[in-house]
């Protein structure tokens, strides 16, 4: 509730302070423009995006083209958003893992090489097992690795990628070594539910959002939500906050983002028309639908966040010894 | 439930206007090559939102089932298939448009897909949640063996001597290594471009060794008749001609629309793997194989039918699991999960009229798509009586626009060019082309499924037949693979004359 | 790849030697550069297993073909196939037409670029100028409206940008 009251009240704020700057921050596009998203369709980033896209669409009278740039783990798509004419004409779904992929190697790319305009989305991991699985708890689970490391496996999505340093920098955090479940690596969260479901891995940690048919059907268990508050639309999964001592939690995130050097004058029309967006009632049913809840951020707040999560990451990624 | 509840839910005016509406929006679509399925559905999400739950899945539905049918238009008439989908057949149509019997082609392809949809939504209506249960129960062995036997597949369609289609599955697979490898990360053979990270994209790749192949070699030649002014037989004719054609082989139709649900049915297994094995499997029981390849009608009607059946099919896990058998149904349970519906076997309880809405808006498309699928030839077929002169550019024009459209970049158009090079080498060495596509395909699915086996098995290969299903399949696939170089050693040894193709080179 | 005028009397069909070679270096290039991948901790399995098999088979399948090509069937078959004769720039312009396409995209916007790709195009295909002038003109509108504005896909602008809409 309380996120919700001060969500609420920041976007109020946020509205007001739109409303106040109104007199500069009136640029609007006067035609298409290119919406990047890193991650293939039907996924969450771009069922988010494309909603986002639309709406502003709507808003300001002119196409706004989703465009899947998928491929290399997020470093296609981000390096399209980043390397595009600061126009206000390319903007994107700058993810997470503008903040992984630079610590693991796979790019020079950092978060300074955007413009973050709003928060879109926060998606918190989560511990699944099968239906049938030995495991009832995820101090089971935790035990059972500690005493029989590297029997286990998991799944969620590539090779260094944001479901792996959940799972990874939980073991660390917990003082088990962090291959002590081994991490399979796959295409991305479903075909890991796919192989979870199989009898494949032991354990997945995807989003708990990608997770949530597969647990109200009762595919899956859900031992933990690696966030500070229960999740709205699953009230009976454990936060890791509550479970764990070291209170580890993780969660991935989505972005509106332009290529770095945007002009102050475009930033705080997205800004502005964002938030403005993300207070209505049809944005708060989708994320309902979603069963994700409404967030929101100033482009200050946003680029701070942004900092500290960068960190964070690059220390749990140098600790978990995948840092190059 | 009441049968009489459902139609009047399906006969909705409401839901009968979406569902014609998408048939044309979905044949429109599907005719231009680059722009798939999955494209199409994309581009209809943000207007879904204005829909209520049936009306949006019926979109979906209609949208999918024509655009697959309506890939084999470009197909027949520039050999350029529309979505991945037609790929496996192209070759059968197209050199039966070019014999001056388009529109027959393409009404073969109308009926056989109309049949093969309504056989898969009749399966997927009377055993979703049997057929789900099997398919969500593939680990990566399994899925990794069923790769291999859909590769095996690629010595059956190609049409030419053993190390001629060996040779064009290689290249396709050796396409397929580039980018970014599953295990580790590594970016393999991508030179510095970023854009190759994800691997050399499949449109661009088939549009290069397709449509850009055939515009060289047309190029080359000052022969009016490749790819020159069509010869067009009248409507009747054609549509009398397809009927009679697709009627004469009922157990085609009947096998491949049961056989391409079911692999529909598989997760990551989509309507353009169905079409493949189905036409592989049409090769192989047919009295004439020597005919496939060159204007045979049989392996369209099989193929055909079998990608319109796969896409029932792939509603299957998506409906009862929430997992995605395609691209199109995740976006699909994107858009479930808006209107507040959770897939899942309780959706069969909860939300029961909305199930059969969906199966009943597949019938519904199907039959519609008679008619939307005819106004399509019709179109398509009048423009193609353009000169050449005219005809090549908008080709090449469409060839470019079409690879740029799915990548965004323009190292698609230069994987057009290099590819469209590549597949004109081929057809100069006579190897075919077909296998190198069901590489370029299958190629990642399967390293990616053998990888992660190994890893789960630590190195230890008896893994692969751990599994009781795993096993079956593992041991169908190399007893296949012991025949076929069987089958190669006596080619090889004279005894058997190599039977090499001129493709559609003459 | 013309096979020029190979004879019956010729010992191997020239077009499957080349072919074969062409495979076979392919391959061999192939595997030299897998072998640089790094490995997978302690696995005999890494991201150059794969490629290597491919290589392999390439290396193999190419070996295949020339034995083919020794075959008295394909001999004949290049005996025959030697008397087609070929236009070679045609094919080159097409390919020329694609690469300055490709290049010229970005800078100039789809609109010019595909104009000057549509003006040479149906000169290749031996158009007389008045139809090339038309169809540069009429092509671009034409794959407009239905690639940027139905089916939105952001075709650059380029030098155009200042009208864009």
């Amino acid at each position: 509730m309380k996120t919700l009251l001060t969500t609420a009240a920041s976007a109020a704020v946020l509205a007001l302070s739109a409303v106040a700057a109104q007199a500069q921050c009136d640029w609007k596009p006067e035609r298409a423009v290119t919406y990047i998203v890193p991650w293939g369709a039907g996924g969450g980033t771009d069922a988010n995006s494309r909603m986002v896209a639309s709406m502003l669409e709507r808003k300001w009278g002119v196409p706004f083209n989703v465009v899947n740039r998928t491929g290399g783990n997020g470093v296609t798509g981000h390096s399209a958003i980043a390397n595009a004419e600061p126009d206000g004409y390319t903007i994107g779904a700058a993810t997470v893992e503008i903040n992984t992929m630079h610590w693991v190697g796979l790019t020079d790319l950092t978060y300074e090489d955007i413009t973050p305009l709003a928060l879109v989305d926060i998606v918190p991991a989560s511990v699944l097992v099968r239906k049938d699985s030995p495991f009832e708890s995820l101090q089971d689970l935790l035990d059972h690795a500690r005493e029989n490391p590297g029997e286990l496996t998991a799944s969620g999505t590539s090779q260094g990628g944001i479901w792996h340093l959940a799972l990874a920098g939980m073991l660390n955090a917990e003082g088990l070594a962090p291959d002590a479940i081994r991490w399979i690596p796959s295409q991305g969260a479903a075909p890991a539910l796919q192989e979870l479901i199989a009898g494949g891995v032991d354990v997945a940690t995807p989003a708990l959002s990608e997770g949530k048919s597969l647990v109200e059907s009762g595919e899956v268990r859900a031992l933990a939500y690696m966030h500070d508050t229960r999740m709205e639309a699953l009230p009976d999964v454990p936060t890791t906050k509550e479970l764990l001592d070291s209170g580890w939690t993780l969660a991935a995130w989505i972005t509106v983002s332009g290529p770095a050097g945007l002009p102050e004058e475009i930033a705080c029309s997205y800004e502005a028309a964002l938030s403005e967006l993300f207070a209505t009632e049809e944005w708060a049913e989708f994320k309902a639908s979603r069963g994700a809840d409404v967030v929101s951020m100033s482009r200050e707040e946003l680029a701070e966040m942004l900092r500290t999560s960068n960190v964070a990451l690059g220390e749990t990624i140098e600790a978990i010894g995948l840092a190059k | 439930m009441d049968i009489a509840a459902i139609l009047a839910a399906v006969l909705a005016p409401k839901l009968v206007v979406t569902v014609v509406v998408c048939t044309f929006y979905g044949a429109f679509v599907g005719a231009m090559p680059g722009l798939t399925a999955t494209m199409a559905v994309a581009l209809l999400v943000p207007f879904t939102y204005f829909m209520d739950p049936a009306q949006a899945v019926a979109a979906i539905v209609a949208t999918t089932t024509t655009a697959i049918f309506a890939g084999d238009i470009s197909g027949a008439l520039l050999r350029m298939p529309g979505t991945p989908a037609s790929a496996a057949y192209v070759e059968d149509s197209y050199a039966m448009a070019r014999g001056g019997r388009p529109r027959t082609a393409l009404f073969v392809s109308l009926f056989a897909a109309c049949i093969g949809g309504i056989i898969g939504v009749a399966i997927l209506s009377a055993a979703a949640p049997q057929l789900a249960r099997v398919a969500a129960r593939f680990s990566s062995d399994e899925m990794f063996w069923l790769a291999c036997l859909g590769l095996s597949c690629a010595v059956f369609v190609g049409g030419a001597s053993v190390p001629r289609n060996f040779a064009s599955l290689f290249i396709g697979l050796a396409i397929a290594t580039v980018g970014i490898d599953v295990a580790v990360g590594h970016p393999r053979f991508t030179f510095g471009i970023n854009d190759l990270l994800d691997g050399i994209s499949f449109i661009p790749a088939m549009i290069g060794m397709f449509a850009v192949a055939e515009l060289l070699r047309n190029a080359e030649t000052r022969d009016p008749v490749r790819l020159g002014r069509l010869k067009v037989e009248g409507l009747g004719k054609a549509v009398a001609a397809g009927w009679r054609e697709v009627r004469g082989r009922k157990i085609n139709v009947a096998r491949s629309g049961i056989a391409g649900t079911v692999i529909g049915s598989l997760p990551g297994a989509g309507a353009d793997v169905a079409a493949w094995i189905c036409y592989a499997i049409s090769r192989r029981f047919s009295r004439t194989p020597e005919r496939f390849g060159k204007g045979h009608t049989e392996g369209m009607i099989d193929g055909g039918a079998a990608n319109n059946a796969a896409l029932a099919g792939a509603w299957t896990p998506a409906l009862v699991f929430g997992i995605p058998g395609d691209s199109v149904t995740a976006i699909a349970i994107g858009v479930l999960l808006m209107k507040g519906l959770t897939p899942g076997p309780q959706i069969f309880s909860t939300d029961a009229l909305l199930v059969y809405t969906l199966f009943g808006s597949f019938f519904l498309a199907n039959l519609v798509m008679l008619l939307s699928g005819t106004l399509a030839i019709l179109a398509a077929t009048f423009l193609l009586r353009a000169p050449r002169s005219v005809l090549m550019p908008s080709v090449l024009i469409l060839s470019m626009l079409g690879a740029y459209a799915i990548l965004g970049s323009t190292t698609a158009i230069w994987i057009v060019l290099a590819l469209g090079l590549l597949g004109y080498l081929m057809s100069h060495a006579e190897i075919p082309i077909a296998p190198a596509i069901l590489g370029i395909v299958l190629g990642q699915v399967v390293e990616d499924n053998f990888m992660v086996s190994m890893m789960k098995a630590q190195g230890d290969l008896s893994g692969f037949f751990a599994r009781e299903t795993a096993a079956f399949l593992g041991v169908a696939t190399i007893l296949i693979w012991g025949l076929l170089l069987v089958r190669a050693g006596l080619e090889l040894a004279g005894r058997r004359p190599a039977a090499s193709s001129r493709e559609t080179n003459t | 790849m013309s096979p020029g005028c190979a004879g019956q009397t010729t010992m191997i069909n020239r077009t499957d030697l080349l072919a074969g070679v062409g495979l076979f270096v392919l391959g061999a290039a192939m595997a030299i550069e897998a072998r640089g991948f790094p490995s997978l901790g302690g696995m005999a399995f890494g991201p150059d297993l794969f490629p290597t098999i491919t290589a392999v088979g390439l290396m193999v399948s190419g070996v295949g073909i020339v034995a083919e090509g020794a075959t008295p069937a394909r001999r004949a078959a290049a005996a025959q196939a030697g008397e087609q004769a070929r236009a070679l720039w045609p094919m080159l312009a097409v390919l020329l037409t694609i690469a300055f396409f490709a290049l010229t995209l970005p800078v100039l916007g789809f609109h010019i670029a595909a104009a000057l790709a549509m003006l040479a195009a149906v000169r290749v295909f031996a158009g007389g100028w008045g139809l090339a002038l038309s169809v540069a003109i009429v092509a671009p509108v034409i794959t407009h409206v239905i690639f940027y504005t139905f089916l939105r896909v952001p075709l650059p602008w380029g030098l155009m940008a200042p009208l864009a809409w």
